[in-house]
């Protein structure tokens, strides 16, 4: 599993955070609801959550050891946090909102996800997703393809099984509609940055978007990959103004699980 | 946040650095394939996990530990794993086993007996009474580390400090030392006995995980240490020590650290 630095990796994700932020002040909660974190990384937008929930809980889930290490002293009796896989979900009837922040584009069968998070809500429960869409990072992707088929990194990635998903909305909309959750809506959003600097740009590279790449390099190959995907990233991105641009896309999900949808 | 949750996370956070030192140390061990072993102290079950695939298919493991807290997590490893089906976990003191005796071909206990402060003679007794004669007993522990390279009277003046020696003095009794575990082992009765030890290391540039996994080491080694050392030493500390600071040593370029795991075994006699 990718192993991300919880303690560099909260500074370097303060957008998706933000993001995070808007999408739980969304959910509108009442106050009582138990909610399901996917891909709680870091635990802080569970944290968040909890905060919001004096009559209810928020259990997190993440598959990185390290990850939930870090976000383990933030539980308490209203916040939880669990080592699972996200394809390893097994919840029944349990959660009236199943959140997600970005990460669901680290999961690959989707099929399986939505199904599994029909199970795990309650009638009238809630799921809202948002993730990397069609379209996210496309300098970053373009180097990373063009690395994996440079003579020097080629025999590194022979087993390297390309980690995203990242579904267009009408790709999304239409495994949502034979999930069996209700209401469906999916929706795109630009997201495009401009990095401040160059300096910027790279500590986003370096954390968290090398991480899954790096574990497929010998310790001594690492520098060598890592300098060159830096090198290719300011030659893609860099702007006049000193400024680096990056594509960031995301897809939405809205969807219920309706009382009369239970089937036997 | 309890005390179990805290070692908890900080043993998920650590584990980078432990994992290839502990397999250096099965596969210096040669458990049988196939075999019935105890993990006592097994914690959060990482090592458990280690010893389970170590073994194949036909082995099984149970994982002994005080801490329902800590079990819990204990069994969501071993879940993620794939193992629930050949790892068990049940609560318990090792001092005081439920197990019958000969219920095992083999017992390991890694951070636990002769590491943690208790008198490791009725836990190494246990071990051997449920283990079957032939069968090892093996205990290993953290023994040593050298993490800031280029400060040596730094790291020297840290470790002697009351929170840098504490999980090495055992009551001041040196026979109670781990290091002196060659003289528990023949106490509790087991024959044929080894020492190895085994080192692990982590240099710049350091994976992400390996640089959490440091930072949360210095924490566990020296949370405390600081309040002990003279001003400028501690002025030293807070410099190079913490995440905060500028010249945060897991950040320098030629960074360089190692540490050892040494590891006591002995066969039941008979």
């Amino acid at each position: 599993m990718h192993e991300f630095d919880g303690k560099k990796y909260e500074q370097a994700s303060a957008h998706q955070k933000e993001w995070g932020l808007k999408l739980i002040a969304e959910l509108e909660l009442k106050g009582n609801e138990r909610v399901l974190d996917l891909g709680c990384g870091d635990g802080v937008l569970s944290a968040q959550i909890a905060e919001l929930l004096p009559d209810g809980d928020v259990v997190g889930i993440d598959a990185s050891q390290g990850m939930i290490g870090v976000a383990l002293p933030k539980a308490k009796n209203s916040l939880r946090f669990m080592l699972m896989d996200i394809d390893d979900l097994k919840f029944t009837d349990e959660f009236d909102i199943v959140f997600s922040n970005a990460a669901l584009h680290w999961v690959k069968d989707h099929k399986r996800l939505l199904q599994n998070v029909n199970n795990a809500l309650r009638p009238n429960g809630r799921a809202r997703f948002n993730f990397a869409g069609e379209g996210n990072c496309v300098s970053f992707l373009k180097v990373i393809r063009e690395a994996m088929a440079d003579e020097r990194f080629v025999e590194y990635f022979a087993d390297f099984e390309w980690p995203w998903y990242t579904p267009s909305v009408d790709e999304y909309t239409a495994l949502c509609d034979s999930s069996g959750l209700q209401n469906v809506k999916v929706w795109g959003q630009n997201a495009d940055r401009y990095f401040p600097d160059k300096e910027t740009m790279i500590r986003w590279v370096d954390q968290p978007s090398l991480v899954p790449l790096l574990s497929y390099f010998p310790e001594e190959q690492r520098t060598l990959f890592r300098d060159y995907v830096v090198q290719r990233m300011i030659e893609e991105t860099l702007q006049d103004d000193g400024t680096c641009f990056e594509t960031f896309r995301r897809i939405n999900l809205s969807a219920e699980k309706l009382a009369e949808a239970i089937r036997e | 946040m309890s005390n179990a949750e805290d070692t908890v996370s900080m043993t998920f956070i650590s584990q980078p650095l432990r994992e290839p030192v502990f397999r250096s140390a099965l596969e210096a061990l040669e458990l049988p394939p196939g075999s019935r072993g105890l993990d006592a102290g097994c914690g959060v079950g990482l090592q458990t996990v280690l010893l389970a695939e170590y073994l194949g298919p036909a082995g099984c493991i149970t994982g002994l530990d005080m801490s329902t807290e800590v079990l819990a997590h204990a069994e969501m490893v071993t879940e993620k794993a794939g193992l629930s089906e050949r790892i068990v976990f049940c609560k318990g003191d090792v001092s005081r086993l439920s197990f019958e005796d000969n219920a095992f071909d083999w017992a390991w206990s890694a951070d636990c007996v002769g590491y943690i402060p208790a008198d490791p003679m009725p836990m190494l007794k246990e071990l051997a009474r449920v283990v079957k004669p032939g069968g090892t007993v093996v205990i290993l522990a953290w023994s040593s580390e050298r993490l800031l390279p280029g400060y040596p009277l730094l790291e020297a003046k840290l470790s002697a400090t009351t929170s840098g020696l504490a999980p090495f003095l055992r009551g001041n009794d040196p026979q109670r030392h781990f290091l002196c575990s060659l003289g528990s082992l023949h106490h509790a009765g087991l024959v044929d006995l080894t020492a190895r030890t085994f080192s692990g290391q982590a240099y710049a540039p350091l994976t992400e995980d390996m640089y959490n996994a440091l930072a949360v080491l210095f924490e566990m080694r020296w949370k405390g240490a600081e309040q002990e050392l003279e001003e400028k030493e501690r002025m030293e500390f807070l410099r190079l020590c913490h995440a905060e600071s500028e010249e945060f040593i897991l950040r320098r370029p030629d960074y360089y650290a190692f540490f050892t795991y040494s590891m006591f075994q002995g066969r039941v006699s008979g």
